[in-house]
């Protein structure tokens, strides 16, 4: 039976899909019988489904300073 | 707009179809060289990257998506310019790097300190509190160079893992190394805030 570390060194592998069915299996048992386990996947998976928001697309003054950027090195080379 | 149809708008020199491509990829081409150089620089370099982006993008040969191609100029200039001021950055792989997780294990391998019970709903609310995202941008911030890099591209820009490899020149089993140490660094930090409310 996998112990509790190596179900928390294999938890991301598990949410990403990478695992053969035997490993998935193997920790599907153990998630079944160890809360603590269960949680830190729970937890883990929803982290990860958070963290993408943290940044999306470039704002109105990041874009302003590299088209201003381009602009700039395009009048001195004309 | 398509890929390819942006691809040709800029090929044509449509100002509005460049600025869509640098609202959409500056910050995928700042996460990938977050790992190379300081903030500052980083900007730097991704406004030199989209000046070469002018030039190169008539040979985009659509191999790659534009997002990894546009990743890879954007990590060849900060390479050059870690050329040039000589600065070598080696592989975090080894054990003073090891995950923040390791400690709370016995050395049978069954929890110490088990995970913070999260309150319900605490992820989904979990980047509206000003709070914990700055305590998070603090914690990526203060990753390793490698770790940041592929927490960056992996879990915020959401890229594949072989564009990933091929954009930053990693095998994959060194990327899964690097990953699964930031994920277990930004883990221990959330959970840790979850408990005491500090970051």
């Amino acid at each position: 039976m996998l112990t509790c570390r190596e179900v928390v060194n294999s938890a991301d592998h598990l949410i990403e899909r990478e695992l053969s069915r035997r490993q998935q299996l193997a920790m599907k048992v153990h998630l079944l019988m160890c809360r603590h386990c269960r949680r830190y996947v729970r937890q883990l998976r929803a982290l990860l489904q958070a963290i993408p928001f943290m940044h999306s697309k470039a704002s109105d003054s990041e874009v302003r300073d590299v088209m201003e950027h381009i602009q700039s090195h395009q009048s001195e080379s004309r | 707009m398509s890929q390819a149809a942006l691809v040709d708008a800029m090929r044509a020199g449509d100002e509005a179809a460049f600025s869509q491509a640098v609202r959409c990829y500056t910050p995928s081409m700042l996460a990938a060289v977050w790992g190379l150089c300081d903030p500052a620089t980083a900007e730097d370099v991704v406004q030199e990257s989209w000046l070469r982006v002018i030039e190169a993008i008539h040979g985009f040969e659509a191999r790659a998506t534009l997002k990894t191609w546009l990743c890879s100029i954007a990590v060849n200039e900060a390479r050059q310019r870690l050329r040039k001021s000589r600065r070598e950055i080696p592989m975090d792989l080894d054990s003073a790097s090891a995950s923040p997780m390791e400690e709370r294990f016995t050395s049978g391998g069954a929890w110490l300190v088990p995970p913070t019970a999260w309150a319900e709903h605490a992820v989904e609310s979990l980047l509206e509190r000003d709070s914990l995202q700055q305590c998070l941008e603090k914690h990526i911030a203060a990753l390793s160079e490698d770790q940041r890099s592929v927490l960056a591209l992996r879990d915020i820009q959401q890229m594949p893992v072989e564009d990933i490899c091929n954009i930053l020149q990693l095998s994959h089993s060194n990327l899964r190394v690097l990953l699964h140490r930031a994920r277990h660094r930004i883990f221990a930090m959330v959970d840790h805030f979850m408990e005491t409310g500090e970051c």
